[in-house]
């Protein structure tokens, strides 16, 4: 009885390391492949880049194991930069204050989102969808489009600086990577996202409480997603309504390489990190080669989908067992 | 074992519409207790289960635990209160691990909602050292097998030490060591004190465990019985009642007409083994056998929803390789799922629309929709059926579950086929639009259409089968003919002890 688990143990186990394996024989190709690849600056910058997408990765983590997703955090980090540009240059709002303002904002509409579903039983692919346009628009509303240059040297460095000569935004990245860690691993929030994703009516039978664990992984979604926001702000040091194009697709295609179930119940804060390492080292390594950013892009949707089918072919054949 | 009742069930009543589900039961279960509950499918066990366990509020009657009367709002009241089921599907979840799926519901945090996970350990394994069992608490529920995950499934009801612990089919997924294992536990279980609900009707099983078993029938208790009284037959008879007195149907021998469709030596890995029958022109081939007993299986392994089948199945005495349902329907032989709602209605289009879904290309002309041709086809099917709806466009969604039905049954009738595989073609459906179906399919055989009837429904076998197969651990045993297929006769066989 226990052989037959051990087995299936030992496979999924197995599969954790290819997806190591993979990332090692990158770095070991693309360490050939170029001289400055596997300099100290240029890893240094690859984390920091890591940043732009894999903060929001890991909170999509939680979002995708409890059965949801969200296809509008690209947006939301817009309306954040935007946000914050006109409450300090407009409205000249001190910046801890604009940065509370901003969060607010931000976890209020990603809660609404998880309350349509949670309530009214919409889907978050149709509600995301919906504000993916509506909070674009409402950042071009906003900053008519136009950057809005922003004026603040100490914000500037906890966005764009170095600590002990590692960037900044390498350092939110490991934070929010832990606390998630943390958060999956060690509470009851956590483990009940898994129980929702995996079985919501027995999860539910069970005294958890099903709505607030969707509304809540909806609203820590969209609080990364403002994070990265300022973030790039701070890059650009102006609040601007064009950034963080195309990133729901780097979070979830981080997600998926790192192994979470796309059907929910499934997946690891762990797994998603090696992804998001993944696919910064890849992007990375494309420039360094000089790879046509068309070709790029036609590359970075390929692994996506070489990631979905081996997912599924995993899910299939542990179904079968 | 103490005789004051831990469980007393008065008088209880409960109706579904016009169906009586429970009409007036008494029940009462004393501490450290095993009783089986048998009856037939629609006896009234389920809701009698429902009821106990607080999911269904029944209509009047009392139920008294432990000397106090108690009135449950939910399921988790009655948990609270000393009463965990173990429903035959499994609620666990895959990626959360032993301890987590034991404990669920209830873990034990501090501040800020940090679990603790040494009495999150703790717990679980207390609810598992009672089952006496070994499982590793940190391993994700998802890599365990099976009997596995039905040890977890009970460790998780154990969790609240019950007064009563009710256990639904609980070995319909295990293999012969494993029951036996489960068996062992559950006698483990009741020297401690807890008294069990066992609903099963696997009479092998139940001399084992149980000390005294009740039987019910259309929705009353009508026996309970000590073990050793209980013999196979008397208990047959108890579950099946007196004979019905719709007339059997008339037993016509089509041993010499030619065969429709032939299967050979089904097997299928721990589900069939070995299953051969012939089916002939314009013959009703019955197949009884209760849950897990394959039934499901051999139609699907038959109409090519299933990859991991050995045998051979002919149509007109050519072999189908490579069977699929439109490799099947292409030879005229049609299924309708025992999962109507599902597998069956496309609910939100029209009635006529869902009869002449595999008619179009087949019956009807080519790609380009007809309006008159299906408009014909789809009155004519709906006149022969008698199917009530205001009009062939009402969604077969809001029409009731026999109209339903026969919808299904028509689909496969517009489309001119020659073998039915219906697979409970009656399940939920009331008394009158059975009586019609089983005219219908018997009006189809006359005309020389043949079906296969599944049906855990023992007792309308003989109204409408010319012969009967009893399907038992997914092997073909033995063949009733005509009237010898009492429900009593089928029903003795299907239980019988696996030879």
């Amino acid at each position: 009885m226990a052989s037959l688990g051990h087995i299936v143990q030992r496979i999924r186990a197995w599969e954790g390391i290819g997806l190591l394996l993979v990332f090692i024989a990158l770095y070991v190709v693309l360490s050939f492949a170029s001289p400055v690849f596997l300099t100290t600056s240029n890893q240094l910058s690859i984390l920091q880049n890591a940043a732009f997408f894999g903060i929001v990765a890991f909170a999509m983590t939680l979002v995708i194991v409890s059965g949801e997703i969200d296809i509008s955090v690209g947006s939301m980090a817009a309306l954040s930069s935007s946000l914050l540009g006109v409450l300090i240059v407009k409205q000249g709002w001190p910046m801890p204050l604009a940065l509370l303002a901003v969060f607010v904002v931000a976890g209020l509409i990603g809660a609404s989102a998880g309350a349509l579903r949670a309530y009214f039983g919409v889907p978050t692919f149709i509600a995301t969808l919906a504000l993916y346009l509506a909070l674009k628009g409402l950042a071009q509303l906003l900053t008519n489009n136009f950057p809005l240059p922003i004026d603040s040297g100490e914000f500037f460095y906890w966005g764009d600086g170095r600590v002990l000569g590692i960037p900044v935004p390498a350092l939110y990245l490991s934070a929010v990577f832990l606390i998630l860690l943390v958060v999956t691993k060690k509470t009851v929030f956590g483990r009940s996202v898994y129980a929702v994703g995996g079985n919501a009516k027995a999860a539910n039978l069970s005294g958890i409480n099903v709505h607030r664990v969707k509304i809540l992984v909806m609203a820590i979604v969209a609080l990364t997603a403002a994070l990265t926001g300022l973030l790039q702000t701070a890059l650009l040091s102006s609040g601007n309504s064009t950034i963080a194009v195309g990133l729901e697709f780097d979070a979830i295609a981080a997600v998926i390489i790192g192994g979470t179930a796309l059907s929910g119940g499934k997946g690891s804060i762990v797994g998603t990190v090696i992804g998001v390492l993944f696919i910064a080292a890849l992007l990375n390594g494309m420039v360094l080669l000089g790879v046509n950013p068309y070709a790029q892009q036609v590359v970075r949707g390929g692994v996506v989908l070489v990631a979905v089918l081996v997912n599924v072919w995993r899910t299939r054949r542990t179904a079968l067992v | 074992m103490d005789d004051t009742p831990v469980l007393a069930c008065q008088s209880l009543e409960k109706s579904f519409g016009a169906i009586h589900a429970l009409a007036g039961v008494d029940f009462s279960l004393r501490r450290g207790e095993v009783r089986a509950l048998l009856g037939k499918n629609g006896a009234g066990k389920s809701t009698l289960v429902n009821v106990i366990s607080g999911s269904v509020k029944p209509d009047s009657g009392t139920l008294t635990l432990n000397g106090r009367e108690v009135h449950w709002d939910s399921p988790g009241a009655a948990r609270a209160g000393g009463i965990s089921v173990v429903h035959q599907e499994f609620s666990l979840v895959p990626g959360l691990s032993v301890a987590e799926n034991v404990t669920m519901g209830r873990w034990p945090s501090r501040g800020l909602g940090f679990i603790k996970g040494d009495e999150l350990q703790s717990r679980a394994k207390a609810a598992l050292d009672l089952l006496g069992v070994h499982l590793p608490t940190w391993e994700l529920v998802g890599n365990l097998s099976i009997a596995e995950q039905q040890l977890v499934e009970i460790a998780k009801a154990l969790v609240d030490e019950p007064d009563v612990l009710i256990l639904d089919e609980p070995t319909s997924a295990l293999n012969a060591s494993e029951v036996d294992t489960l068996l062992a536990l559950v006698r483990r279980l009741a020297a401690t004190g807890v008294a069990v609900i066992y609903v099963s009707h696997r009479m092998k099983e139940i001399p084992q465990i149980a000390d005294r078993m009740t039987i019910m029938r259309d929705g009353r208790e009508v026996a309970t019985l000590g073990i050793d009284e209980a013999s196979p037959e008397r208990v047959a008879a108890l579950i099946a009642g007196e004979a019905t007195s719709v007339a059997d149907a008339e037993y016509r021998d089509r041993s010499g007409a030619p065969s429709v469709l032939s299967v050979r030596g089904l097997a299928v890995d721990g589900v069939l083994d070995d299953v051969s029958f012939d089916l002939r022109e314009g013959e009703v081939l019955g197949i009884a056998g209760f849950l897990g007993s394959g039934r499901t299986e051999l139609l699907e392994a038959i109409f090519g929803l299933r990859r991991d089948v050995r045998g051979q199945v002919s149509v007109g005495g050519v072999p189908v390789r490579r069977r699929s349902p439109r490799a099947m329907l292409a030879r005229k032989v049609a299924m309708t799922s025992e999962d109507r709602k599902h597998a069956g209605i496309v609910p939100a289009l029209g009635v006529g629309e869902n009869i002449v879904l595999t008619a179009r290309t087949r019956v009807l002309p080519g790609q380009w929709l007809r309006r008159g041709r299906e408009r014909s086809l789809q009155a004519e099917t709906m006149r022969q059926l008698s199917v009530r709806a205001s009009s062939a466009d009402q969604e077969v969604g809001t029409l009731s579950g026999g109209n339903q039905q026969k919808a299904v049954i028509g689909r496969a009738l517009a489309a001119d086929m020659n073998v039915l595989l219906l697979d409970e073609p009656t399940r939920g459906i009331d008394v009158h639009a059975k009586t019609q179906i089983y005219a219908l399919i018997r009006d189809l055989a006359e005309q020389g259409v043949a079906s296969v009837f599944v049906s855990s429904e023992l007792e309308e076998l003989s109204l409408v089968c010319d012969r009967v197969i009893v399907l038992r651990s997914g092997k073909n045993r033995e063949e009733l003919i005509g009237s010898d297929a009492s429900a009593e006769r089928v029903l003795a066989l299907a239980m019988k002890e696996v030879d």
